[in-house]
């Protein structure tokens, strides 16, 4: 009886706690601002007077989050500009170590723009009845299958190995098992799948032994690993496999999710914004050098680690119907593994932001 | 402490009252499930498929790291009283597995053993050291006038054991089992957490939270309990009855 | 069996002398009552011919192997059965109804079925009586045996032990000179130190 007392009590406690760390005080909303095109015309070429100054555009805030990996990496040259006042619109940034800290953000209001899984996007956006929407493909795959020696050539030589992962429960969990279902090989019964919670600790394992260990991980965890693991080889691409499979859609990672409010209110920064993302994500892709630094800069990842991984991140800027198609088609995919993985349906149309 | 049954009955409203409105603050309703939805998640939960077999899994595992650790913190305990050579020997082990945080034995773990492994072992690091010390306190406590009786009456030492030292221990092995149980239970579920380990019920909570499920979420931390507190209640039956059977002998 | 000498004894307790070269024949087989004021060194006597407490100097011997004793504290298992108590020393050599016929003559026929932290004083005391004679020693050291018992249990008692005590060695300490004539046997008086 006690016990069932002194339950509640702990629930309704936290439940306190909770309700006191969600519920932040209403802040004034910011009024959102035109933008003021300053007006050009074109001077009389006569006499050059000085020209007015053009009244400095009110720039609308656009409050960015990230989770601490390879899916906020595209961002970063954007987040650089924007201290520098380079940027039409204004960002603010804050990353986060897991997506328990920031969706209940983005959910509240104090945050418009989250990059992150794409099937988080879809529970969210069933779970909040819409609130949320997805606007870009922001990272394709990032796992890759690697191993400590030389044992495994195919996909069939993968029978009756031990695999050793991290992700379970998301994307790399389901791409996995939908891959070696894919050929032909049961993951609950022809292999064992021993998940383990942090890339590290597959790291260590392997470093133990002298005997070839086959795992799969996620960049820039891969890098990492190349360095410390002698004769690791990266054995399987896994979004280059996925594509092999020509299923009509490629393997995601994650996405940029914003607020729908937000989607509806500010329609045009939202669209600089994804101009100004997408070259950010071009700039990364094309000067990896000087994007590691970057990297380093906003405390994602060692410089010297990030040089060697950006290539293998598959950051991407993908919109619009090509991001919809894709999406849907993979979104299908994780519903048929675990209806939960998604929300438990399938989001309607509503669900991208097609801008 | 709480007064007549009618006045525990009202604070446990006044609780789920409390809990109601905090998860109508919050607002957003799969962040915090209220106890409507978490007793209605309750209902139909235990006859999903899988239910009964993850509720046996983890059960299992953490009942079975309780009992090594009882069995072997007596027998430990005992050798340890009869030869302190033994006691000082243990003693590093039993610090360090006190002091040390359970997450940092949990991620440590997590290194070299498999899911399965890890919940019993982690339970079992938990009870180990409160039964050990506590069964070595009711030895070493003993009194020493009904030990000189034995000793000059020569009994042997089975006999002592029974008579002398059972009853002694008796209502310290008590104490620490009704804490060592729950400790179990919540060390156990939390490796399970960490580990996500398949099958088990850490992992179902695991799942809740990524995919948003409080009222699973919590639905399950109702059944953890429960299943908790009735363990506890067979067990501590179950010693005395054995203590009141050894007292018949 | 063989008397049981003590020579030369000396023992002290925290600077304290009790005895100081005591020089004492217990006879075997026969009953000696040890009397003396308090302080005198009488449950030291008793635990020292025990084996319990070693002397400072001097030699103890003569003794036999196996000793029984009735202490001053009762020194019962208080979650136990009087039967089981007796039991507890004995082993299997007592049979359970023989351990039952004993408790009976001693007045605790009707206790049997109560563990004995719910009987009372001079019970409990009887229950230690019946432990040391059915143990079967051929040392029985009394110590302050008969404190707390009312006169006709008193009596009871003794004759007990008078009756199963034959051809043993019996040392029994107490205040009680009606006592010690009761028991019959040699006196022995301590002085004080």
């Amino acid at each position: 009886m006690k016990k069932v007392l002194a339950l509640l009590l702990a629930v309704a406690l936290m439940a306190a706690v909770l309700a006191g760390c969600a519920k932040q005080e209403e802040e004034p909303v910011e009024e959102p601002v035109k933008q003021e095109e300053p007006a050009v015309e074109p001077e009389p070429v006569v006499e050059p007077e000085p020209e007015p100054e053009p009244e400095p555009a009110e720039k609308t805030t656009i409050r960015l989050a990230g989770l601490k990996g390879p899916t906020s990496i595209g961002m970063v040259k954007l987040l650089d500009d924007a201290e520098n006042g380079l940027t039409e619109n204004a960002y603010e940034f804050q990353m986060a170590g897991s997506a328990d800290e920031v969706t209940p953000l983005l959910l509240k209001g104090d945050i418009d723009v989250l990059a992150a899984p794409v099937n988080l996007a879809s529970v969210l956006y069933n779970k909040s009845e819409g609130k949320v929407q997805l606007m870009a493909v922001n990272t394709l795959g990032v796992i890759y299958l690697v191993e400590s020696g030389e044992t495994v050539e195919d996909w069939d030589a993968l029978r009756g190995k031990t695999i050793y992962a991290t992700g379970k429960g998301s994307i790399p969990q389901y791409a996995l098992e939908y891959l070696l279902a894919s050929h032909g090989i049961d993951p609950a019964a022809d292999v064992t799948i021993d998940w383990k919670s942090e890339p590290t600790e597959v790291v260590s394992l392997m470093k133990a032994t002298d005997d070839s260990v086959v795992a799969m991980l996620p960049q820039p965890y891969v890098t990492v690993a190349q360095t410390q693991v002698e004769g690791l080889r990266v054995v399987f691409d896994l979004t280059k496999e996925w594509d092999a499979l020509n299923i009509g859609c490629q393997l995601i990672t994650a996405g940029l999710i914003v607020r729908a409010d937000f989607a509806k209110d500010h329609p045009e920064a939202l669209a600089k914004f994804l101009e100004e993302y997408r070259a950010s994500t071009e700039f990364v892709n094309a000067n990896v050098e000087e994007a590691a630094q970057l990297v380093e800069k906003y405390d994602i990842v060692k410089a010297a680690v990030a040089q060697k991984a950006i290539p293998y991140c598959n950051i991407v800027c993908i919109a619009g119907e090509e991001m919809m198609e894709s999406v849907q088609g993979f979104l299908e995919i994780l519903y048929t593994l675990n209806p939960q993985a998604v929300g438990g349906s399938l989001p309607d149309d509503a669900f991208y932001h097609l801008g | 402490m709480a007064k007549g049954p009618v006045q525990k009955a009202l604070a446990i409203l006044a609780a789920l009252i409390v809990w109601q409105a905090a998860a109508e603050l919050v607002g957003i309703d799969f962040l915090l499930a209220s106890p409507l939805q978490v007793a209605a998640r309750l209902a139909t939960i235990w006859r999903e498929s899988g239910f009964w077999s993850t509720v046996a899994f983890s059960m299992s595992r953490i009942v079975g790291g309780f009992m090594t650790a009882f069995i072997l913190g007596i027998v430990l305990a005992l050798l340890a009283g009869r030869f302190p050579l033994v006691e000082t020997f243990l003693w590093p082990y039993v610090v360090t597995i006190r002091s040390v945080p359970v997450a940092s034995f949990i991620i440590i773990s997590l290194i070299w053993l498999t899911g399965r492994q890890l919940a019993v072992f982690i339970s079992f690091l938990m009870v180990f050291p409160m039964i050990y010390a506590n069964v070595l306190q009711g030895i070493k406590s003993a009194d020493g006038r009904l030990l000189e009786m034995t000793a000059l009456y020569r009994v042997p030492w089975t006999r002592r054991l029974l008579y002398v030292y059972a009853p002694n221990v008796q209502p310290y092995l008590t104490s620490a089992c009704s804490v060592a149980l729950g400790t179990a239970w919540k060390a156990g579920v939390a490796a399970e957490v960490i580990g996500v380990v398949d099958g088990s019920i850490g992992e179902k909570l695991y799942e809740s939270k990524i995919y948003f499920m409080t009222a699973d979420l919590l639905a399950w931390t109702v059944i953890i309990v429960l299943i908790s507190v009735l363990f506890e209640k067979l067990f501590l039956f179950l010693m005395k009855k054995a203590f009141a059977g050894m007292e018949k002998l | 069996m063989t008397d049981i000498r003590l020579e030369g004894i000396v023992k002290s307790f925290d600077g304290r002398a009790v005895f100081d070269g005591l020089t004492l024949t217990i006879p075997a087989g026969e009953t000696t009552c040890v009397m003396g004021p308090s302080g005198c060194g009488k449950t030291t006597l008793l635990n020292i011919l025990a084996g319990l407490v070693k002397p400072d100097g001097g030699a103890v011997t003569g003794v036999p192997e196996r000793v029984a004793f009735v202490f001053q504290e009762d020194r019962l298992c208080e979650a136990f059965l009087a039967v089981s108590n007796v039991r507890l020393v004995t082993g299997k050599r007592v049979s359970r109804e023989a351990v039952a016929a004993a408790l009976g003559e001693l007045g605790l026929g009707e206790s049997l079925d109560q563990p004995v932290a719910s009987f009372s004083g001079g019970m409990k005391r009887r229950v230690a009586v019946a432990r040391a004679v059915l143990y079967g020693a051929e040392l029985l050291l009394l110590d302050e045996a008969f404190k707390g018992l009312d006169e006709e249990r008193k009596r009871l008692t003794m004759d007990y032990i008078k009756a199963h005590t034959a051809g043993k060695t019996v040392v029994c300490v107490t205040h009680d000179p009606e006592e010690a004539a009761y028991l019959g046997g040699r006196i022995v008086e301590l002085g004080t130190p």
